[in-house]
């Protein structure tokens, strides 16, 4: 029951403390389904070093989730397939089953959900969710979990911890609950924190609050972090390096001051076009890009993007552009990059041409997205 | 608060359930008279029958007196058959009824816990497909069919139950402990053919009903979480995932106390168990119409009650019912 | 065994449904498999269910016409123990084949069983449709104008459901009297508040959907919306459910009937049958009874299997929508 204890020890097995905490090589992960396979993680490569921390960016669907989870070793082992390489701390993990991944879940690496409202148990105690990693991998007793639980709580900024410890979920706001998974995340010291889409579920309001309280802990711990979103504007100034993904690809990866300076991918130009106002409301999830993403069963040829692409040239539909390397660390999936002269030359080929992200809704396809009503209108046409 | 609303609510449907028992058995009344009778009474006769019994006097005067003496005399009245006090019987039917539907209730849950979470462990596999493919027929197959199958085989190809229960005897103060406990012994030997036709359909229903809460509560975000913090499954399973599964589970359960209650009628008759079902049985079938009344009346209040009880009991599972309600 | 049993039932199944359906379409997460999905047949099953139920139906209806011994004639005589409790495919005294054996008293069980499956399919479908009536009446009512009707008529239901349903059921026939009429009634009024549960539960969800909102806003009248609108969508909705109740009517006038309160002896019942032969049964010749059981299990699994069926049939359509 107490091994969990022990594993605290184990990179020096391998020795190479100072190699990065996590390289991902070619990762892919597909879902057995009744339709075909779903190539979800298509061919993704990350390299995270200790204390770091990398933005996962991309649509709804663009695979973001999934690729966590795959690192993670979390999904459903039934119908996914998952091949490429994984190094926690040098050591492949890619083909561990629970039983190996035990040991590292909640004391190497761990989780923050979307959504406190269901990552939660809804009947099991606050003080408990905490205290169970700490006596199950630190081999705590009660009490000693209990007060580094109270601890914990006051850490993340909440307070009368020791009363909240013998509430239900249920009992307190979104913010406080999602204050609550990061406390249980952090419990035992993790070296890798997944945060899925922290704030999406939250209000604006918060929003930054559980972002901030996010990076003051990292630094504070050392600890690395992957932070997935759709929202550029959440990465902007609290990650090193960007992922962006699209269609379970990565599309282009740069240090953030060099991706946001100098966008060499069509795609992440129009995302930067799409990064939400604070006036507007706080549910809509932006997809502000015309067009759906692309079928991850059977992918077009040629580039992922060119049904919705401006620049899309007969070259882009036939052929898949390779990942090229721009300037040192800065690389991108496109044969017509933002700023370079053919790019240029298309741009002025089509005249006026509309920004992308404010490219027309083509027809049929406003079921994707996510369309708010305006209540008053609703009450025009509604009461009559 | 939400006690009080709760207990407010059940005295109320008490009160309309034992109305209700009064005025339907009321129909029965007249009979009470041709029961003493027999066939030779005069008119006269009839008559001062009929006023022995009260039966001249309004409807609701009729009730409040058959309330008062029920509430303050715990009086249900005598059998017109043999003049033996109903609450007499009753004291000695009920205890017997009662450890029939506990026995085969305490068979059902163990069962269907066990099927439940086996198959929600692998949805689609071996043991799920099998379980309800066992669970579609024992819910379609009447007990009183399941009886006699396991007379056929348990009770006459292979003699090792008896065919009829008659001896069963539920004694609460014996003097010793192994006298008591032989006792029982021999009651669970004689009532477990009896369990089982009860036990059978509502174990279908509680493996069905909790290997799909557990498989949808397996998807929840707090599983993953659970996961996330690399607890063993055990663990998962028993703290994090069976809980939040057994709220539809446990109405049902409660629900089925009452319909079990019911279903010992048949089965009663059929092994000659000497409870509740076989009097209500016996009562209707001699046009005995007051201890009818009694046992209808007892089954019925023993019904709302546990309703009443699983109300409470769901409230406790569910902290957010709780609070919900006690905010309400 | 009672009505009530449905009502558990209905939630069981309502859940593993959505719950297959849910899984289903989640891993597909389009529309397009869906339907295909729907196109799925009702399969082999199905119709051999419809083919027995049709069978028992058509025999029971026409058993006055058919070439059968007389149900309730026993044999006399010196012989007549030698004819009694009879095993299927055996031969009387005179030479004849008794098709399906004999009972105790030595009446032709063949003809016994159809006259006796008669009064089950009678009073099993009698009651079940003058309760679809009653109680989607009360149903719809208290789910489309909610408010004081619907607590009052729930409130009512919930004193019925108070009792355990055979009880009541029992109750009732004691009170009326036995007889296929009086059964009738007693298993109406069991099923009346499971039903009306089940179709204002029902309309609840359809009230609110798209159509019947602007049914309301176009200005429909309550009649309009309630027999135009949501009639027809609730009674699709709850049709899958009928042969279900049913099954369960049936199995409880063999409970009535087992317990000696459903038609008057000698008229054959199914549930009289299979009390009657009840003795035989301890005595190793499970035959009496087998073959009224024989027959009372397969119409009651024919009539579940056509209610799972029917239900998964409609479900997937919907939901291919
Ligand atoms: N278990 C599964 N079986 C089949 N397909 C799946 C499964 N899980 C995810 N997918 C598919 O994989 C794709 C990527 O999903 P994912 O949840 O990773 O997107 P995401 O980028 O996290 O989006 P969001 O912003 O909505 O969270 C989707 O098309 C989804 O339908
Ligand atoms: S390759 Fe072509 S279609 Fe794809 S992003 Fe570049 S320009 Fe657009
Ligand atoms: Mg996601």
């Amino acid at each position: 029951m107490r091994r969990g204890a022990a594993t605290k020890t184990l990179p020096s097995a391998e020795g190479n403390q100072g190699g990065p905490l996590l390289e991902v090589a070619d990762l892919r992960t597909q879902f057995r389904t009744p339709r075909g396979l779903v190539r979800a993680v298509d061919g993704v490569s990350l390299t995270l070093e200790r204390g770091r921390t990398i933005g996962i960016v991309g649509e709804s669907g663009s695979g973001k989730t999934v690729l966590s989870r795959s690192i993670m070793g979390l999904l459903p082992r039934s119908n996914t397939i998952r091949t490429g390489s994984i190094r926690y701390e040098g050591r492949e993990i890619i083909d561990f089953g629970p039983d190996e991944m035990r040991p590292l879940w909640g004391a190497e690496m761990a989780m923050v959900f979307q959504d406190p409202m269901t990552s939660l148990n809804p009947v099991v105690r606050i003080g408990r969710q905490i205290t169970e990693s700490l006596r199950l991998h630190l081999n705590m007793s009660k009490s000693q979990a209990e007060e580094t639980g109270i601890a914990l709580l006051s850490s993340v900024g909440i307070p009368e911890p020791a009363q909240r410890m013998r509430e239900y979920p249920h009992q307190l706001s979104g913010g406080m609950r999602q204050r609550i998974t990061i406390a249980i995340a952090l419990a035992c010291g993790p070296r890798l924190l997944m945060a899925d889409e922290p704030t999406t579920a939250l209000d604006v309001t918060v929003q930054a609050q559980i972002l901030d309280l996010l990076n003051e802990q990292q630094a504070e711990r050392h600890m690395a972090m992957v932070l997935v979103t759709h929202d550029l504007g959440v990465v902007a100034g609290r990650t090193d390096e960007i992922a962006v993904m699209y269609g379970g690809k990565v599309v282009e990866q740069a240090p953030t001051a060099d991706l946001f300076a100098n966008v060499r991918m069509p795609y992440t130009e129009a995302l930067l076009g799409s990064i939400p106002k604070i006036d507007q409301p706080s549910h809509t999830r932006l997809l502000a890009i015309g067009g759906r993403p692309p079928d991850l069963v059977n992918p077009p040829t040629g580039c992922n993007f060119a049904p919705r692409c401006s620049y899309a040239q007969d070259r882009c539909y036939a052929e898949e552009p390779p990942l090229v390397e721009d300037t040192p660390g800065h690389l991108y999936r496109c044969w017509f990059p933002v700023g370079s002269e053919e790019n240029l030359e298309i741009r002025s080929r089509l005249g006026s041409a509309p920004s992308p992200s404010t490219l027309e809704q083509p027809e049929g396809v406003l079921d994707d997205a996510e369309v708010t009503v305006d209540p008053s209108a609703w009450h025009e046409t509604g009461d009559v | 608060m939400f006690v009080a609303k709760k207990v407010l609510q059940l005295v109320f449907v008490l009160l309309v359930v034992s109305f209700l028992t009064f005025l339907m058995l009321d129909q029965l009344e007249g009979d009470v008279v041709d029961v003493r009778c027999g066939l030779g009474c005069s008119n006269e006769q009839r008559e001062a029958l009929r006023s022995e019994f009260g039966l001249d006097d309004p409807i609701p005067v009729q009730y409040g007196r058959w309330l008062k003496e029920l509430v303050v005399d715990r009086n249900l009245g005598v059998s017109g058959l043999n003049g033996v006090p109903v609450s007499e019987s009753l004291a000695d039917k009920l205890p017997v009824t009662l450890f029939l539907v506990v026995y085969s209730q305490a068979i059902a849950l163990t069962v269907g816990l066990l099927l439940g979470m086996s198959s929600a462990r692998k949805p689609g596999g071996l043991i799920d497909r099998a379980s309800s493919a066992i669970a579609g027929m024992a819910i379609s197959v009447p007990n009183y069919v399941v009886a006699f199958v396991l007379i056929l085989l348990f009770a006459v190809t292979v003699p090792i139950f008896s065919v009829t229960a008659q001896d069963v005897n539920i004694e609460w103060l014996m003097p010793d402990v192994p006298a008591q406990l032989s006792n029982l012994g021999n009651n669970l030997y004689l009532l477990l053919l009896p369990a089982i036709c009860l036990a059978l359909a509502e174990l279908a229903i509680y493996a069905r009903l909790l290997r799909n809460d557990m498989v949808a509560t397996l998807q929840e975000d707090y599983v993953t979480m659970a996961r996330a913090k690399g607890l063993p499954p055990k663990q998962i399973m028993r703290r994090h995932a069976f809980r939040p599964s057994t709220f539809s589970l446990a109405t049902v359960a409660g629900i089925n106390m009452g319909r079990l209650i019911g279903g010992t009628i048949i089965i009663e008759a059929i092994f000659a168990i000497n409870g509740m079902g076989l009097y209500v049985v016996q009562s209707i079938n001699q046009r005995d119409a007051i201890p009818l009344q009694g046992a209808v009346l007892v089954i019925a209040t023993a019904y709302v009650l546990i309703n009443f009880l699983v109300d409470l009991l769901y409230a406790f599972l569910d902290p957010r019912i709780r609070h919900a309600r006690a905010a309400a | 065994m009672g009505v009530n049993n449905l009502a558990a039932e209905v939630g069981v199944i309502e859940q593993e449904h959505a719950s297959i359906i849910g899984s289903e379409l989640k891993a597909q997460g389009d529309p397009e498999a869906a339907a295909a999905l729907a196109k799925r047949k009702l399969g082999l099953p199905f119709w051999i269910a419809i083919g027995f139920i049709g069978l028992i139906a058509f025999l029971a209806i026409f058993a006055d016409w058919l070439p059968l011994a007389d149900p309730n004639e026993q044999p006399r005589g010196a012989n007549a123990r030698l004819e009694q409790s009879l095993p299927p495919f055996s031969y009387r005294v005179d030479g004849s084949m008794a098709v399906l054996g004999t009972d105790s008293l030595g009446r032709d069980q063949l003809a016994r069983v159809i006259f006796g499956s008669r009064v089950a399919l009678v009073v099993g479908f009698a009651s079940i449709t003058i309760g679809v009536l009653i109680g989607g009446s009360l149903g719809l009512i208290s789910g489309y104008f909610r408010r004081g009707v619907d607590t009052a008529t729930m409130a009512s239901m919930d004193v019925l459901l108070a009792f355990p349903a055979l009880l009541l059921a029992l109750v009732i026939v004691a009170i009326r009297g036995k007889g296929v009429v009086n059964s009738t009634i007693a298993l109406t009024v069991v099923a009346i508040p499971t039903i009306a549960r089940l179709v204002r539960a029902n309309t609840l969800t359809f009230s609110q959907r798209e159509f019947v909102l602007a049914a309301r806003t176009l200005g429909a009248s309550h009649l309009r919306v309630i027999t135009k609108e949501l009639l027809p969508n609730v009674f699709l909705a709850i049709l899958p459910f009928i042969p279900l109740a049913i099954a369960v009517a049936i199995a409880a006038e063999g409970a009535l009937a087992y317990l000696g309160q459903s038609v008057e002896p000698p008229q054959a019942s199914l549930g009289g049958m299979i009390s009657q032969g009840q003795p035989q049964l301890e005595q190793g010749k499970w035959w009496v009874p087998g073959v009224p059981i024989f027959v009372l299990v397969l119409l009651l699994i024919s009539l579940n299997l056509l209610g799972d069926r029917l239900r998964e049939y409609f479900s997937i359509k919907e939901s291919s929508l």
